[in-house]
């Protein structure tokens, strides 16, 4: 199931950054936050290095040029948590961190990555939405949220 | 002025939407204008004309070119992440003005432009024959025309930065009608000047 779902901006600072821990296991939502922050953060890295376009990047690690897609597939490992990437043409970055339960379907996580994409989309062509701030509609997280929890409704 | 830029943005953005909403040429049109008559702090002082015609014309009105470019860079932004959402860049400039020259060419003006020039070390020439906004000018007559136009055309110049500066390509974008040698006007012809910046 994705316990975290990351939108970040071109120049990598994060847009939003929504988890999905239950609360009944006791840990704090401080705490929580924070460690997912770390590993977003982290695996951005990897995402530099997939991107096409870097010249310092050896060809054959250009996953992205090669797929010709905007999902990358799986990142990393971080901790217990698999990490999943999608860069748009504009750098906009979404990572879902998944704890892998089951094996997971990646069309289906591709297919969700895709709408969060179609969301952010529609939410640039508001005029009143800042450009490249940290995202605050409540109308976006609530997208967000409800296709997080349907594809984790579905997994699990 | 978030209003202004919100009609410019869905008159250039409907048109290529999933449900092809499309704008009426005029309005836009209109609005453009009006966006200029605002800006340049022109409503009901007709008597002032004097300013337009000045020799230091973008000096004086620094602030408000200023102001109607960044518009035009707002909405290039928004409608560029728009237009690239199913289309793969690899992230070169030459692709990138590529794609301003077809795709979103295309979604704003119907056309794509009409040549393209580079001298491969980071500057671009883009040619427009039949730049519509500007089509029904005729700023030979005077220096007031002349200064409006060029106004104008500044927010194309703001579209065409923003849609540069999305796909992560920061550019200077200049553009103009006016042929220094014969020392006439070209339009409705306009050439965009993109220099890139260095990284």
């Amino acid at each position: 199931m994705i316990v975290c779902l990351a939108v970040i901006s071109k120049a990598n600072a994060p847009l939003l950054v929504r988890t999905y821990v239950d609360p009944s296991l006791g840990e704090d939502q401080a705490d929580t936050t924070i460690r997912f922050h770390h590993i977003v953060h982290t695996s951005l890295d990897v995402v530099q290095e997939a991107r096409a376009g870097d010249r310092h990047v050896p060809a054959c690690r250009r996953w992205c040029a090669a797929t010709r897609d905007m999902f990358l597939g799986h990142l990393c490992p971080m901790d217990e948590y698999e990490v999943y990437g999608y860069v748009t043409s504009t750098q906009v970055k979404i990572l879902a961190v998944l704890e892998e339960t089951v094996t997971s379907r990646k069309s289906e996580l591709a297919a969700l990555l895709h709408t969060i994409h179609g969301f952010y989309v529609n939410y640039q062509l508001n005029p009143f939405s800042p450009l490249n701030q940290p995202i605050g509609s409540e109308r976006f997280k609530l997208a967000v949220d409800r296709q997080v929890n349907g594809y984790n409704a579905d997994i699990g | 002025m978030a209003s202004a830029a919100a009609a410019a943005q869905s008159a250039a953005g409907a048109a290529g939407a999933p449900g092809k909403r499309l704008v009426n040429d005029v309005c836009v049109d209109m609005l453009l204008l009006e966006a200029s008559s605002y800006l340049l702090g022109r409503r009901g002082k007709p008597g002032e004309a004097e300013d337009l015609e000045a020799e230091n014309f973008r000096e004086l009105h620094h602030s408000a070119i200023a102001r109607l470019e960044s518009l035009g860079w707002d909405v290039g932004c928004r409608l560029t992440e728009r237009l690239c959402q199913t289309k793969l860049l690899s992230g070169e400039p030459l692709e990138a003005v590529k794609f301003i020259c077809k795709d979103f060419w295309t979604e704003v003006f119907r056309k794509q432009i009409d040549k393209l020039q580079t001298d491969h070390r980071g500057t671009f020439v883009l040619r427009e024959l039949n730049f519509k906004w500007l089509a029904k000018y005729a700023p030979d007559k005077s220096r007031t025309d002349r200064n409006l136009a060029w106004f104008t055309l500044q927010f194309a110049c703001g579209l065409v930065r923003g849609a540069m500066a999305t796909l992560n390509q920061p550019a200077t974008v200049k553009a103009d009608f006016w042929d220094e040698k014969t020392d006439r006007s070209l339009l409705p012809a306009v050439s965009f000047t993109i220099r890139l910046k260095q990284a």
